[in-house]
């Protein structure tokens, strides 16, 4: 009995001391030891401890202020030499005409964070899911727009938010994302009110990793996102952009700088105005809409490629293709090449446009006489950019083109296709990043590549075959069983045969993306709808239904030979069909 | 005058109590029967009921959390708001009314640590208390319609913990509480049920008010009246569950449970002898007698050490771990993953392998077994003549091994669920180690 009267009182003492030891605690909260040290400093004698709050009435609703409760000496000038957080904070533009009065506008507009909480993990919205965490440092920039007006006008304490915004610009990220007021672009996600919805470490995440958020992300990944101080700048710009504002920007009180983002406004059309296009940078310190460079390369006379790797080089393209064909790419090449990431310039003026063109036909680099005609030489220069150093078809700048490069390492590909490789060479492939290159590399160049590429791939050392199979004329017999008389090709039955027998690989829509398009590698099933490809005469109803009932050797397009002649015609007619339909 | 004092002091005491604290049997007696806080007890109880061995204090530790939520529900009501309206900073009420609790509210953020971990605790031990019961087969023998009580209070306790969880409104709360209701709506007519609950479509204002009521008002008093009946049928089937010979086993001593005086009276009887005409068992009196001993003082004093023991186990754990409050809800940005409290994660675990087998069809079956496993047991032991000698109050009894076998597979598969579903699950609900998982969104 005693023992239980003992534990019996052991327990009551630890509840009672529990409980006072949490009121207790209740009393001392945290924001009064650092009022304590605040006054040690000062030399207050018996200071009061209390909770500061300030409620700054924006036209959006109140916000509650109760930072000064710790951070005592934000607007005491005699605290400038304190340590952290009893600094005193300086004036925000670094002259004597800054209008931030502190007493007024208080922390939390400028630097997030709950502004209701007195503990710091809590004050600084540093938990879970709090939307918006403090901004330390000059991050702190990207609340400026919040009440200030950013768009047209430079912002003078917000160095580092306004270089961001001209690096919008050079960085060419106008071209695919829409600021409005700033850019209309179409190939990826708007932008206007990225600041309210991500955090700044998503950001700065997506710009350096496009894939880190999003895994079906088709931004390229940028050459420059290494230079730290390039992508905090463009992360502070994209944090500053919220649709929603405190204020109206025309009250809020000005002390704009006017904004060079004067756009050049060119009215001739200059070789010098199209480098500064394609370069993104402009003679006069202005801004430019432009930056090809960021994802296309090109070569100086003395041969050093410069630009970025998410885009086929540029250094032949005047030769290589039309003055047509250059000018109509720029404004739509979608109209080329259906699967390219590239998104429309028609923004640009006519003149911007020709400029550009003029540039590209300026650059002048060839091989020297001595290293002409070494098939290495060759190679590296001219192919190993997108068909890889190793002839794998994966070079630097392979991952965004759609379709693939070819891999010549499938020897069985090159050896069945021996006689269309030398015209694929001297006139390209239409619909692909493949150009002509007949202008460019004279007869012996093209057979010392073409000799390269077919040793290299070892061709000659296997004994792989095709079989040499011709389309088989209407009114002949089937060669399955029941061996009817062929009839000409229907479309209706060759789509219900072509969402049988295709749509796994090529998908439902034949844009070569069907589900089980994702688990094969290099190369990837055509796009049936590329009509540029499809159109070429090469592309005949012989060669679709060789590659229909043989499979294409080195390829994941396995043979039908299963199929009866007449479905492979009803196939082929549908797919010439589909092509007719997209013209 | 001496004297006057004293009697009109005695007068006093004599309103206040009817009774001394002598070592009398009589006074003993008195002391229960004469307390309305006391008297659900017997005067006089089995020695045997008194160990920790036949009930691990769990029942009364479930009560204790009880009164603890009570109190410390009553002192959050005084703050609290139901309404998700944007308050003066823009913020929803309840959500404001969360942070003032946390930040500026005097003991507020105490009071709502013990509240949260109190309500996570009742579920564990009302579970763990329905598994001792199970194993110790006291269900048995005419208690069989106190098991389903039993049944029903766990539920309500686990809808009790459900509609506090969306009150914080909070990221956790909203999402939480939307991933339970939509698994509701698997279940046939769950789009009703649902639909009554929410009182919208969605998660909103009318769904928090609901949930409010339900858990201020409603649930309480219900819970509260199913209690008493749980512990009236108790009371009345003769204490705690026993073997009806206990002279073999070893039980505490009887010197231990207190000196007793002058006991002439209720040496040979367990209390008044009047109940001795009611016909039938119920309620039991004089059984045993000779193994009875005074409730006062032993049992009153090993309730209260129950009682304080989770009182101090809530406070150090209030003192020690903060309940979580994230952001604001917002409906626009789930979660990922998105996971509803707890004791559903098993739940929602199974949904995750199919909707309907997983959200429906086995949590209901499961809920009717439990329910019914008495009257399953009494059907198999009457229709195919069983006669099985099982003495109830005993742990693990040997002809028991098929059904706690059954039992305790359930448990042990609920607990592994939930363990998945709470550690092992990250982004998208896949498969994660728990040292890889963290839980983020957007923002």
């Amino acid at each position: 009995m005693i023992k239980d009267y003992w534990v019996l009182g052991v327990l009551l003492a630890l509840a009672t001391a529990g409980i006072f030891f949490s009121v207790f605690n209740e009393m001392k909260p945290e924001y009064i030891s650092y009022q304590k040290q605040y006054y040690k400093l000062t030399d207050v004698q018996k200071p009061e401890y209390e909770i500061n709050q300030l409620n700054f009435n924006t036209e959006s609703g109140i916000l509650i202020d109760r930072c000064t409760t710790c951070h005592l000496g934000a607007s005491n000038p005699a605290a400038s030499n304190f340590p952290v957080p009893y600094n005193y904070h300086k004036a925000i533009v670094s002259n004597d005409s800054d209008h931030h009065n502190f007493d007024k506008i208080g922390c939390v507009v400028c630097h997030d964070g709950n502004g209701r909480g007195l503990s710091k993990q809590d004050a600084h919205g540093e938990y879970h899911d709090w939307y918006a965490p403090i901004l330390k440092g000059k991050v702190v920039q990207a609340n400026c727009s919040k009440c200030h007006e950013t768009i047209v006008n430079d912002l003078v304490g917000a160095p580092n938010f306004n270089r961001g915004k001209k690096l919008f610009f050079e960085r060419a990220c106008w071209a695919c994302h829409t600021i409005t007021g700033l850019s209309s672009g179409k190939s990826a996600p708007e932008l206007t009110d990225a600041g309210a919805k991500f955090s700044v470490q998503y950001l700065k995440e997506s710009i350096v990793n496009p894939t880190a958020n999003s895994s079906i992300s088709k931004m390229p990944k940028f050459s420059w996102v290494n230079q730290a101080a390039d992508v905090t700048d463009l992360t502070i710009f994209l944090k500053g952009q919220r649709s929603n504002r405190l204020k109206d920007f025309k009250k809020a009180p000005v002390e704009y700088q006017r904004a060079d983002l004067d756009f050049v406004n060119y009215t001739a059309s200059k070789e010098s105005v199209g480098k500064e296009i394609f370069f993104g940078i402009s003679n006069y310190n202005k801004s430019i809409r432009g930056g090809c460079i960021n994802c296309h390369s090109v070569r100086n006379e003395r041969g050093q490629l410069e630009g970025g790797q998410n885009a086929p080089e540029l250094t032949f393209v005047a030769k290589s293709r039309t003055r047509a064909f250059i000018v109509e790419h720029i404004k739509n090449p979608k109209q080329h090449v259906p699967d390219t990431i590239m998104p429309s310039f028609d923004s640009l003026s006519d003149q911007e446009i020709d400029s550009l063109y003029k540039y590209l036909s300026s650059l002048k680099f060839t091989l020297s006489d001595a290293e002409k005609y070494l098939d290495v030489k060759i190679y590296t220069t001219y192919c190993s950019g997108c068909h890889g150093e190793k002839l794998d078809g994966k070079g630097p700048r392979h991952a965004l083109l759609d379709p693939l490069p070819r891999d010549f390492t499938k020897y069985q590909f090159i050896k069945s296709y021996q006689e269309r490789f030398i015209s694929s060479i001297k006139n390209g492939v239409p619909g692909t990043a493949m150009s002509a290159w007949k202008d460019i590399l004279d007869e012996k160049q093209i057979n010392i590549v073409y000799n390269f590429i077919t040793k290299t791939a070892k061709i000659e050392n296997d004994t792989y075959q095709r079989l040499k199979i011709e389309l088989p004329l209407v009114n002949s017999k089937d060669r399955k069983p029941p061996y009817q008389i062929l009839v000409p090709g229907d479309v209706q039955k060759g789509g219900v045969l072509f969402q049988k027998y295709c749509t796994s690989c090529h998908g439902k829509l034949a844009n070569g993306k069907g589900p089980n398009a994702y688990f094969l590698v290099h190369p990837l099933p055509r796009n049936l709808l590329n009509t540029q490809f499809m159109k070429q005469p090469s592309v005949d109803d012989k060669r679709l239904y060789q590659s229909i009932v043989l499979g294409v050797a080195g390829t994941s397009m396995p043979p039908h030979d299963f199929l009866p002649d007449q479905s492979i015609l009803d196939l082929i007619e549908y797919i010439k069909h589909l092509n007719k339909f997209q013209e | 005058m001496k004297e006057l004092m004293q009697l009109y002091f005695k007068r006093v005491y004599y309103s206040l109590m009817r009774h001394g604290f002598d070592k009398t049997g009589l006074t003993k007696s008195k002391i229960i029967f004469s307390n309305l806080f006391l008297h659900i007890h017997p005067v006089k109880v089995h020695r045997r009921s008194l160990m920790f061995k036949s009930t691990m204090g769990l029942g009364v530790m479930s009560l204790a959390l009880f009164i603890i939520l009570t109190i410390t529900g009553v002192l959050i009501m005084f703050h609290y708001v139901p309404s998700i309206s944007p308050g003066p900073d823009g913020l929803p009420d309840a959500y404001g009314r969360m942070l003032n609790l946390r930040s500026n509210l005097f003991w507020g953020s105490f009071i709502r640590n013990m509240h949260r971990w109190s309500a996570h605790a009742m579920v564990m031990i009302v579970a763990l208390h329905m598994l001792r019961v199970f194993l110790t087969g006291s269900y048995r023998n005419g208690r069989e319609f106190n098991w389903v009580v039993g049944v029903i209070l766990g539920l309500l306790t686990v809808l009790l913990s459900y509609t506090g969880y969306l009150l914080p409104w909070d990221q956790l709360a909203y999402w939480g509480v939307k991933v339970g209701t939509e698994i509701a709506k698997i279940a046939p007519g769950g789009d009703i049920i649902r639909g009554i609950l929410l009182g919208d479509n969605d998660v909103g204002q009318e769904a928090l008010l609901r949930f409010y009521v339900l858990h201020v008002a409603v649930l309480p008093i219900i819970i509260s009246i199913f209690i008493s009946i749980h512990l009236f049928r108790v009371r009345k089937d003769g204490g705690l569950a026993k073997p009806a010979d206990t002279s073999k086993e070893n039980l505490i001593p009887i010197s231990e449970c207190g000196r007793v005086e002058n006991n002439s009276y209720f040496k040979n009887c367990r209390s008044y002898q009047l109940v001795e005409f009611v016909k039938g068992t119920e309620p039991k009196v004089n059984e045993e007698v000779e193994q009875m001993v005074f409730a006062w003082p032993k049992l009153i004093v090993r309730e209260t050490i129950v009682i304080i023991f989770i009182t101090v186990l809530m406070v150090i754990l209030s003192i020690v771990f903060d309940a979580s409050l994230e952001g604001p809800a917002d409906p626009n940005h789930p979660t990922n993953p998105a996971k509803a409290p707890w004791y559903f994660l098993g739940l929602q675990e199974l949904v995750s392998y199919h909707g309907f087998i997983g959200g429906v069809l086995i949590p209901g079956v499961l809920v009717l077994f439990v329910v019914l496993i008495p009257y399953v047991e009494m059907f198999i032991e009457t229709v195919f003549k069983l006669n099985r000698k099982i003495v109830s109050g005993v742990w693990f009894h040997k002809e028991r091994l098929l059904e706690n076998s059954i039992f305790l597979s359930i448990y042990i598969i609920m607990i592994f669920l939930i363990i998945m579903g709470t550690f092992f699950r990250g982004e998208n609900w896949s498969f994660v180690y728990p040292w890889a998982l963290h839980t983020g969104g957007g923002h």
